[in-house]
């Protein structure tokens, strides 16, 4: 055992010392460091000499500097924080939308029954131009507050895309930073130590790719870290990374999807392969959410305005002519899929059109249309907002209140076309009856009871169901017995129709609809005749006004039909909300887990810095001893 | 377990930061009085609120018909208690008009009043509604609906009323055709008259239904007959004889046939002839009018003629007085239904209004109390997070 021995031990604990010293006021340095792990100095022995009474230590050795690290977490805690960041995504942009719906005073819901309400008045007053003005100011107002809800949603779909957008950039610019680092943590693996700081700025970096976009990685021997998207697709392999494409939906050009581009190859990633991330949740809301507040927008706007409309065309103007239309809506789409088969010049071959038969039986939907392949003459329709499938349609069919019209080319296996009734119908809701004095407020058959009428029977209401394929005459109802067996004449006296009035059942003709009330006795007549004074009925002016309580929009009135897509938003974001701080309280905890195992306390540094601090001190005293001791020995030798 | 002290300091802020937007949201609430400020706060309540809201709108609306409608059967009642006033002046008129001493000149100036009071009772049945309309419009007048032609009064419009909804009653006008143009002439049964050519004075009065059962709907001609020299009346049924044949005439004796009686007074002479045809629902107002007014004009009308013209007049003056009647009862009785629907509105009003409430109006208690409770949490939240975060191990090493 020799002072020199000595000495070199003092200074290996000193050395091993300082770098602990080192490595904990690194680890204070970094506390708020996103993604930092907490590192420390692996220590071992440096070995032993053998001097005959025994083997004698000689010292400590740094090994290394390790950080902890603790897979499975890190895993966990990027899965929930994707997880995470698609509910938080969808629940803001639900927000958003929720605002499209208010209720009360500045709802659709007001807006509409406004329009109702300003028939009644015209019916009080039918030829009164200022109330007939108030009644173009509401189908105004419903059509600009339908308007500017289209654009609401549109905006939400505008700035959906631009967040696509600016995550899939944040993507890539990120998975290319990755596999820089790859090669990076190859290189410096190779020199036997492992690189701390880079592999903790790489999986800070798999933690910010996968709050946009859900990955999954994979360890390989060197070193490097392959991180794959989708089904499988590779986003980052070694030290190549691929881009991230945002590509329209080939069934929707108006919405946006991802695509992979690897190697020129570009392969269009399902919106339901993605998975999770922030990406992830805007497609998602883009899928459901928002295709579904378009179409309920449309369905109502589309219920209300062509009932509105075919009731003008019922009834007379001013002018004693039939309405002119009141308003003017965009029309139904049927878009052809991407992929579908085209011709030499680029159009597509086949051709589908839909046009709408029944206002009030549409449904708040998509479609999807493609050709049968068990028959090749009709085709499978599929409901999108339920995933209904219809028994296989043919050409001319009518479901779900529009009708279908296929060709002049029939599409053909494999292609297949997005049918969109009424997503569009608010964007382009104009009104067009711009005079006042063409609201079609008088009815153009007047019913008159015969002052001889013996029985009681009274016109509860003569109501135009139809335009007549006969055109409007002059007929008489007569009476033909006590029990309500009756003949309609016409003008001529000769017979058009016979039948049996039973109470509470209107008598029908030629799309005209006879409701009495009282009983009429054999004899009694009522004179059915075009109206004379039109600026004076108010009979279609009624009419309008009880569209409020008729089942326009799917069978329910437009006010409950209005509550329900309240109710369905408000559904929504609730549920939105819900997953929302469900997810995040996971992710947080995950998060949490993941830093108390890897993460820096600064208590506990505390506590390491006196206790390394110590040990330097501890060394230094060695030295001085070994110092003492040596000047000793030189002392003792110098005499 | 460690706790990384940047984490700790992280999710001690997220929940200073949720606590504080939960009491931003609990002040929202307060100070708007809503329970629900968004779908998503009650999405069922919400609908539910929407709901009562549109409804309440409904109402307000229903409601303006019902006033306007009021309105309206308010005017035409009063005009039909109006027009009821001049007809009993009419009436009393005619009474004074048949005074036998009276001379053409005499007569002539009854005629005149006559005269006016058509003329008053016109404009009454060409009343405006006061918003353009007319009262008395039925179904579409576009100019009067009662035009004065030289032929008689004749209808402008479109008979029937005009209603405001189609759910409830309540018209806006009066079927003035069938209320001015369409009592029942006659006694309501049967309308006696008497030729024009008669030469004779006398004349037949209105008769009246002596038995119900036996009365046939037909033709009658009651003719005065020369039966050996005595005069007497002969009742013809559309044309055949009947049990009243060759029964001697005395001036005022009940001539009764097929449950019909009549009196026949004055002096007729042979070959005169009255006739008793149905009641039909088409007496004239006007035309009634009309009719006296031509014969009290006449200065070369004998006796009979005045007197039967007196006596028709009279007859036709309380068919149609009784026919006001029952219109002016009708238009009442609207007005009590559109009372009940009013007060059914009020009801149905209150109705929406307290469902509103209900669903989206906040319960101020709770909310205070909940309110309080937060911001004490949060209040102790923030005393713990100052004084735990003070706390390290640094400030012990010295």
């Amino acid at each position: 055992m020799t002072t020199s021995s000595l000495m070199s031990l003092g200074t290996t604990a000193l050395y091993a010392a300082n770098a602990q010293l080192l490595t904990t006021s690194n680890n204070i340095a970094n506390a708020n460091t996103p993604g930092y792990s907490r590192q420390s100095v692996e220590l071992s022995t440096a070995g032993s000499a053998y001097n005959g009474s025994g083997y004698f230590g000689r010292g400590v050795t740094v090994s290394t500097v390790t950080r902890a690290a603790n897979m499975f977490l890190a895993q966990q805690a990027v899965a929930t924080g994707s997880a995470a960041a698609a509910d938080g995504v969808r629940r803001d942009m639900l927000s958003q939308l929720e605002k499209v719906f208010a209720s009360g005073e500045a709802g659709l819901g007001q807006a509409a029954t406004q329009i109702f309400n300003a028939f009644a008045d015209v019916a009080t007053n039918p030829s009164d131009l200022a109330a007939r003005q108030a009644v173009l100011g509401r189908l105004e107002d419903f059509a600009s507050l339908a308007r500017s809800s289209s654009d609401q949603i549109e905006s939400l779909q505008a700035n959906l895309v631009h967040d696509v957008q600016g995550g899939l950039a944040e993507v890539n610019t990120l998975a290319t930073e990755m596999a820089k680092l790859n090669l990076a943590i190859a290189a410096a693996t190779n020199r036997g130590h492992s690189p701390n700081e880079l592999l903790d700025q790489r999986d800070e970096l798999v933690r910010r790719i996968g709050s946009q976009f859900q990955v999954q990685t994979v360890q390989s021997p060197d070193q490097t870290v392959a991180v794959y998207v989708g089904n499988g697709q590779t986003l980052v392999l070694g030290g190549a990374s691929f881009k991230l494409v945002p590509q329209a939906d080939p069934h929707d050009n108006s919405r946006i999807g991802v695509a992979i581009n690897i190697g020129g190859q570009i392969a269009q990633l399902p919106t339901d392969a993605i998975g999770e991330g922030q990406v992830a949740g805007l497609l998602r809301f883009q899928q459901n959410d928002l295709a579904d507040a378009r179409n309920r927008l449309g369905q109502l706007v589309s219920g209300l305005g062509l009932a509105l409309n075919n009731q003008q065309a019922l009834g007379l103007d001013l002018q004693g002519q039939a309405g002119s239309p009141l308003f003017k809506l965009q029309g139904p789409q049927a878009l052809p899929a991407g992929d579908n088969a085209r011709d030499d010049g680029g159009n597509y071959i086949a051709s589908v059109d839909i046009t709408i038969a029944d206002p009030g039986a549409l449904v708040a939907s998509e479609y999807r249309l493609e050709p049968d392949a068990a028959n090749g003459a009709q085709y499978t329709l599929t409901r999108l907002s339920d995933g209904k499938v219809f028994p296989p349609v043919n050409d001319g069919d009518t479901v779900d209140g529009f009708t279908i019209t296929i060709g002049p080319n029939a599409p053909a296996p494999g292609d297949s076309f997005l049918l969109k009734p009424v997503s569009n119908a608010a964007a382009g809701l104009t009104v067009v009856l711009k005079n006042p004095r063409g609201l079609a407020a008088a009815n153009p058959m007047t019913g008159v009871t015969h002052p001889a009428n013996t029985g009681t029977a009274t016109i509860a209401a003569l109501t135009v169901e139809a335009a007549p394929a006969s055109g409007y005459q002059a007929m008489t109802l007569r009476f033909t017995d006590d029990a309500g067996g009756y003949e309609l004449l016409d003008a001529g006296d000769n017979p058009l129709a016979t039948g049996s009035f039973s109470a509470g059942t209107p008598i029908r003709h030629d799309g005209l609809a006879l409701a009495l009330n009282g009983l009429p006795r054999s004899g009694d007549r009522i004179s059915l005749a075009p109206t004379s004074h039109p600026a004076a009925s108010n009979g279609n002016a009624l009419r309008f006004d009880d569209l409020a309580n008729r089942g326009l929009i799917d069978g329910t009135t437009v006010a409950d039909a209005y509550a329900n897509v309240l109710a369905d938003v408000g559904v929504r974001v609730q549920g939105a909300v819900a997953s929302a701080d469900n997810t995040a309280a996971v992710a947080a905890r995950a998060r949490a887990e993941l830093s108390a195992d890897v993460g820096v306390n600064l208590d506990e540094e505390a506590a390491r810095l006196i206790q390394f601090q110590q040990s330097y001190q501890a060394a230094a005293k060695l030295l001085q001893t070994a110092q003492t001791l040596f000047d000793a020995l030189l002392s003792s030798v110098s005499r | 377990m460690r706790v990384s002290t940047a984490n700790r300091y992280e999710a001690t802020v997220d929940s200073l930061q949720q606590r504080q937007r939960d009491m931003a949201e609990a002040q929202t609430a307060m100070t708007n009085g809503k329970r629900i400020n968004k779908p998503s706060d009650d999405p069922t309540g919400a609908a539910r609120a929407e709901r009562a809201y549109l409804s309440g709108q409904r109402i307000a609306s229903e409601q303006r018909s019902v006033d306007a409608s009021r309105n309206a059967m308010t005017l035409a009642e009063a005009a039909l208690g109006q027009a009821g006033e001049l007809l009993q002046s009419a009436r009393e008129t005619l009474v004074a008009a048949g005074n036998g001493s009276y001379s053409p000149a005499e007569r002539q100036a009854q005629a005149n009043q006559l005269g006016n009071l058509r003329s008053q009772l016109l404009a009454l049945a060409n009343q405006g509604n006061g918003a353009g309309g007319f009262l008395f419009g039925g179904q579409g007048a576009t100019t009067i609906p009662f035009l004065d032609t030289p032929a008689g009064v004749v209808p402008g419009g479109t008979g029937g009323q005009t209603l405001l909804s189609s759910t409830e009653l309540m018209p806006s006008t009066v079927d003035g055709q069938a209320i001015w143009l369409s009592a029942r002439s006659g006694n309501g049964v049967f309308t006696t008259a008497a030729s024009p050519a008669n030469a004779g004075t006398g004349w037949i009065d209105a008769g009246t239904v002596s038995d119900p059962a036996a009365l046939t709907g037909g033709n009658y001609d009651v003719e005065v007959v020369d039966n050996n020299g005595v005069l007497s009346i002969s009742v013809l049924r559309n044309g055949n004889a009947t049990a009243v044949d060759n029964q001697p005439y005395r001036a005022g004796q009940a001539i009764t046939v097929d449950g019909m009686t009549l009196h026949l007074k004055g002096t007729p002479v042979v070959g005169d002839r009255f006739t008793v045809t149905p009641s039909a629902p088409d007496l004239d107002v006007f035309e009634a009018l009309d009719r006296s007014i031509a014969v009290l004009k006449d200065p070369a009308a004998n006796p009979g003629r005045v007197a039967q013209a007196v006596n028709a007049g009279l007859r036709d003056m309380d068919a149609v007085m009784g026919h006001m009647q029952a219109a002016r009862a009708e238009a009442g009785s609207m007005l009590n239904r559109l009372d009940a629907l009013d007060g059914r509105n009020q009801d149905r009003a209150v109705w929406a209004s307290t469902v509103q409430a209900d669903a989206e109006d906040l319960d101020m208690l709770q909310a205070i109390s909940t309110f309080q409770n937060q911001q004490t949490g949060y209040q102790a939240a923030l005393q713990s997070y100052a004084m735990v975060q003070r706390m390290s191990l640094f400030d012990y090493v010295k």
